[in-house]
């Protein structure tokens, strides 16, 4: 009994608790972070393979788990709980509509996740992404506004994506539960359709390539809290959108198997690079997502191009979003968390070190979660992809390896450089909340066997490959080092910073913005004057229909209309019943 | 038959002469005019189909129709005539208040 | 007991209009109060002992047989638009008594409540007539009582739309009864399922049913002929507009669903149904345009009624095509229709709280009123989230079942349709939002308490939410005396 009790009350308890903010908002505040706790129990405790049916529900609702979403269910509950905790410390109380959005996008993103038919799923997919976009402006300041404009055209488009495909495969596979749609639907002409409308429609979520734009602009934009949830759990939802709807493993489809891959490749290597010229320490994480993601994306392509590993492969992406989605997390939670503002001593150098660990992790550093993903991921596929094949991926995630360390070092450079002030300064509170989560990080490579025990994987594997995990972070360090000491001599920056190793990477690339900048320019200016052209010959239609309602009032237009349909209707109506 | 005929043709016209008029005149009161017209041609064809022949009597239900559209045509007309005397001193008004205002 | 719920569903409305028209201020105050509530108690209950026995009810009035004698006729469609009836309109009553306030015990405004009454009389018994004619009298007392209540605040602009509104809903009735009169004249009987049994594709047949179509078409405001609604729903007082937009197009479309799927049934060809769905089209692409063109939050709903009944309409070329989507068209249908009832009754409800508080709508200048007014825009933005047709209201379900018919019968013009209405719903609803959630420029105006008018829009605006996530009560009951079967 207790078992699908939890699995409803998971996303009913953050739902129960929007009252309580218009009754006794101070009380709702600090019970904020209890509202995960529910879901966080589901995920350890529920058996994988329970369900709950509410028949009354929607259309009739499924609820349940398997290993996957209960991982999923993991790290969600915990990221939306820690940032909430992180919150308290954070945002001042007379914004108490925070707490209300909030709130609704958690039970969002937890519905989701134990949704097991299509339209809860889509119900609480819809949810989420319309109440984070109260997350997004909360500062409500012009720049910001422009962000969750750009964030919310987005959604309405995935949205009405979702929609249209999940309607489609519905009709045609006749039933909306997830485990027994198939792949029956991706038929050559419409199926095609509707595959792509998903794939885009979740892409948007999930910040794949093309569609990642909302991801670098709405993530600064966004107070701390909000944008940890938006990137460590929300963005998996687009992620876990591909998984539930595509057929996974039913059929081989080369196409959108080699599409994903190439996109997720390309998104891989692009946003990290892009990412190293980012001022903006919540920007710079964002295009670290997005490359992450595009390591993901590029997995589910393989489970399109190869369907007899899908159960492996699906087990491995669950591993590395979990560990990615941790990591963001506390990356993110971060972000403000100055060590000089300690006192000097033991707290401080404990500071640092917590610092520390969220970047190793994501750069792959021995014994991190991160080295034992990418490990899962290789042998992964080197178990599947041809020899040949493999060299080339090896090469593409030494690479990737590469820039995500400079990425790192870059964001702790700007963590530790004294001179870089955000506006708010974190209270108790949010020390804790991010220094549970990155505790948690630091127990990942523990963590994440115990997990997904199907995965295979044990503690042993995050220090096995330990050259090839340790020498991109070590490269990176050592350069930013070697660099540092020479520049101090120019430019004096405080002692200790030895991590200046962005300097060092953008002086030879320093063109390429700006070659970027300028290209985006032109592209921009060809289209404002293209964009031009096609107004100045709309603009006069807003004239046009309100001149030509206001002549459908007249007594002889209405009339006439009214004798039209009436004659056009009985003809239409004789010619097509035979009478005479 | 033909008789019947006749009146149903008639009424039909009566009916669309009265739409016609509704389209050709601006004026509020012979709009509402011509709607009752259109209306006089419904309750002549209602009333000409009542009649079965000399010897049966007529069918009471077309009858009661005609009754009860006459009553509602009539609330009808009197609520347009009255929204036309209000629409009328409103806009009288206004105006005045426009010419003193400039 | 369901035939007594349903003659006191007619006799409790229109005894509180005269209660309200003759006896004095506390004697009306109560009655009209406990009038709502035991109206929508009684629908209620007609709608659960009807989804409970599974039975339609038929009262033949005063022991007059059918052709002769006036019959009830209480399915369960009939019930459940009784029921939001029930709870649309007394909600809005409550919302009237806050917003007008004393304003309405004398003077030209105490006439809203006789007529307030008076048109709820209509529409419920416009809900249980099973008699072509008596549809006609009920829809003519709510147009007759709707014209009046527009005209009530006697501006000039006020009374204009009232005219207008008068004129062309006068020749929808007269369109209509002629239909009726040669309908009775060619197969002698008014009752809608003795009709539906004896109807033969003649000539006769033919000429009525377009009359019929044509003026209930005009009361349901479609393209080309909805020139009349935007004025008249946008310059009424806004309990009135609510009623309008939410209940009176509603009436005239449910008489459109019900004779279109029974009794001209066997005229519904292709080149018929594609007509009224190009109608349909049409009307959501220049509602929706029009909508997101205007500068008053009224206007802009007003003329998202239109778009949204144009959806009524779009779907029926799918019922020729593919007669296997009947019934997904059908329920579809319907429930969209309700949900919008409810959502559109909110949304105007949201909007004139918003003009009590600030003294104006235009949309230019209420940056601010999300912050101010919570409540209110959370009203209107539920209301929305009901019009776009995102989960969980019931316009999603309805929607949903719409875009699955479509889709069955590979009807993609219509699914597009749907898809671009959406769009331009959430344009359109966001436009105004998202000014509305701007940074205050002060302090909020010094007005009245709205905080009961707020809660009442909210309630109504939670209604389509709880179709929406309840929606197997609403379907069981459906598919009591469904001519398509059990809900799909």
């Amino acid at each position: 009994m207790i078992h699908p009790a939890l699995l409803i009350l998971a996303w009913l308890t953050p739902l129960m608790l929007v009252p309580l903010f218009l009754l006794a908002p101070h009380r709702a505040w600090k019970a904020m972070p209890m509202a995960a706790l529910p879901g966080l129990a589901a995920s350890l405790l529920v058996p994988a393979g329970s369900m709950v049916e509410i028949h009354s529900l929607l259309l009739g609702s499924r609820f349940g788990l398997d290993q996957i979403s209960a991982g999923f269910l993991f790290f969600t509950s915990l990221i939306w709980a820690l940032a909430a905790l992180h919150a308290i410390g954070y945002i001042r109380m007379r914004h108490r509509s925070f707490g209300v959005y909030y709130l609704l996008a958690m039970t969002g993103n937890f519905g989701l996740v134990l949704a097991q038919d299509m339209i809860s799923f889509y119900l609480f997919f819809a949810l989420m992404s319309f109440a984070s976009y109260g997350l997004v402006i909360h500062d409500r300041t012009t720049e910001v506004r422009r962000a969750g404009t750009v964030y919310i055209i987005l959604v309405v488009l995935g949205e009405v994506l979702i929609f249209s495909g999940m309607a489609g495969i519905a009709t045609i596979a006749g039933t909306t539960i997830f485990g027994e749609i198939g792949g029956e639907w991706v038929t050559p002409g419409m199926g095609n359709v509707l595959f792509g409308a998903l794939l885009l429609g979740f892409g948007i979520k999930a910040g794949a390539l093309p569609l990642h734009v909302w991801l670098p602009l709405a993530h600064p934009a966004a107070p701390t809290p909000a944008s940890a949830v938006l990137s460590g759990a929300m963005i998996k939802a687009g992620l876990l959108g591909w998984l539930r709807f595509l057929p996974m493993g039913e059929m081989a489809l080369p196409g959108w198997g080699a599409l994903c891959t190439g996109f997720g490749a390309a998104a891989l290597i692009a946003a990290a690079v892009y990412g190293c010229f980012q001022s903006q320490p919540k920007a710079l994480l964002a295009y670290s997502s997005i490359s992450k993601m595009g390591l993901m994306t590029m997995a589910v392509g393989t489970v399109f191009l190869y369907p007899d590993f899908k159960e492996a492969i699906l087990i491995t992406i669950a591993v590395y979003a979990t560990h990615h989605a941790l990591c963001k997390g506390a990356l993110f939670l971060s972000v403000g968390i100055r060590p000089g503002d300690s006192t000097p001593g033991p707290r401080r150098w404990l500071v640092i070190l917590l610092l520390l660990i969220p970047p190793l992790s994501l750069a792959d550093f021995a014994l991190t979660g991160g080295a034992l993903a990418k490990y899962a991921i290789k042998t992964e596929l080197a178990a599947v992809i041809s020899p040949a094949a493999y060299t080339n991926l090896s090469l593409l995630f030494t690479a990737s390896g590469l820039i995500t360390a400079a990425l790192m070092v870059r964001f702790t450079w700007q963590q530790l450089n004294t001179a870089h002030r955000p506006h708010h300064t974190p209270g108790r509170a949010s020390y804790l909340a991010w220094g549970t989560l990155t505790g948690v990080v630091a127990l990942t490579p523990l963590l994440l066997p115990a997990l997904y025990p199907d995965s295979g994987l044990s503690f042993a594997m995050s220090g096995a490959s330990r050259w090839s995990s340790v020498w991109p972070v070590a490269l990176a360090v050592g350069i930013g080092a070697v660099y540092a000491r020479r520049v101090r001599a120019v430019i004096s920056l405080p002692p200790g910073d030895i991590l200046s190793v962005f300097l060092l990477l953008t002086r030879p690339l320093r063109v390429l913005p700006k070659l970027i900048v300028r290209l985006a320019t032109a592209i921009r200016n060809q289209c404002e004057r293209y964009m031009d052209l096609v107004f100045n010959s709309m603009h006069n239609l807003p004239i046009l229909l309100r001149h030509s309602e206001a002549n459908l009032g007249r007594a002889a237009v209405f009339g006439l209309v009214f004798l039209g349909l009436l004659t056009l209707t009985t003809i239409l109506l004789f010619l097509s019943m035979g009478v005479r | 038959m033909t008789v019947n005929l006749l009146y149903s043709i008639t009424g039909l016209l009566i009916f669309f002469m009265g739409i016609c008029g509704l389209m050709f005149h601006r004026s509020l009161v012979r709009q509402t005019l011509a709607l009752n017209i259109a209306g006089a041609g419904i309750f002549l064809f209602l009333v000409a189909q009542a009649y079965k022949s000399d010897t049966v009597p007529p069918d009471p239900v077309p009858h009661g129709l005609v009754l009860t559209g006459i009553v509602i045509g009539a609330s009808a007309t009197a609520l347009m005539l009255f929204l036309i005397g209000v629409h009328q001193s409103v806009s009288k008004s206004s105006n005045d208040e426009g010419e003193r205002g400039s | 007991m369901t035939p007594y719920l349903v003659i006191a569903l007619l006799v409790i409305p229109i005894a509180a209009s005269f209660s309200a028209l003759l006896t004095n201020h506390i004697v009306r105050l109560a009655s009209r109060r406990l009038a709502a509530l035991t109206i929508f108690c009684c629908a209620s209950l007609v709608a659960y002992e009807i989804t409970l026995s599974g039975e339609v009810v038929d009262i033949v009035l005063s022991g007059w047989q059918v052709p002769l004698g006036i019959r009830l006729h209480v399915d369960g469609l009939s019930a459940l638009l009784l029921v939001m009836t029930g709870f649309i309109a007394a909600c809005i009553t409550f919302f009237a008594e806050a917003y007008f306030g004393k304003q309405a015990q004398r003077g030209r405004l105490a006439f809203f409540w006789p007529l307030w009454f008076l048109a709820w009389t209509a529409l419920n018994g416009l809900f249980v007539s099973g008699d072509a004619f008596n549809l006609y009298v009920t829809l003519e007392i709510i147009n007759l009582a709707a014209v009046a209540m527009v005209a009530l605040p006697r501006t000039e602009e006020a009374v204009k739309a009232a005219l207008g509104y008068l004129v062309i809903a006068f020749l929808g009735s007269l369109s209509y009864l002629f239909g009726v009169a040669i309908l009775y004249t060619s197969l002698g009987t008014l009752d809608i399922q003795l009709l539906a049994h004896r109807a033969v594709a003649d000539g006769p047949f033919i000429l009525a049913a377009v009359l019929m179509l044509i003026g209930l078409m005009i009361k349901t405001a479609l393209f080309p002929l909805h020139f009349w609604l935007p004025p008249a729903h946008a310059s009424a007082p806004t309990p009135v507009s609510a009623l309008l937009s939410g209940l009176v197009v509603t009436a005239s479309a449910y008489m459109i669903v019900r004779f279109g799927f029974t009794v001209f049934a066997p005229l519904l060809t292709t080149p018929v149904t594609m007509l009224l769905g190009l109608l349909g089209a049409l009307a959501v692409v220049w509602g929706s345009l029009h909508a997101f063109m205007q500068e008053r939050v009224k206007m802009v709903i007003a003329y998202s009624t239109i778009a949204q009944l144009g959806y009524v309409f779009v779907v029926f070329p799918i019922v020729t095509i593919n007669p296997d989507s009947v019934s997904l068209v059908w329920y579809g249908v319907l429930y969209f229709m309700v949900s919008h009832a409810c959502a559109k009754a909110a949304a105007f409800l949201a909007a004139g709280t918003l003009k009590k508080a600030l003294g104006h709508d235009s949309i230019a200048h209420i940056g601010g009123a999300a912050i101010h007014w919570p409540m209110v825009l959370m009203a209107f933005g539920l209301a929305g989230v009901n019009l776009i047709g995102l989960p969980p209201s019931g316009g999603f379900i309805g929607k949903w079942l719409m875009l699955q018919g479509a889709i069955k019968a590979g009807q993609w013009l219509i699914v597009a349709t749907l898809i671009v209405g959406s769009l331009l719903a959430a344009a359109y609803i966001f436009r105004v939002l998202r000014v509305a959630l701007r940074t205050p420029e002060g302090p909020p105006p010094q007005a009245q308490n709205i905080a009961p008018l707020a809660a009442l829009a909210l309630i109504l605006a939670m209604a389509p939410l709880l179709l929406g996530v309840f929606s197997q009560f609403p379907f069981a009951l459906l598919a009591v005396g469904s001519p398509f079967g059990g809900a799909p």
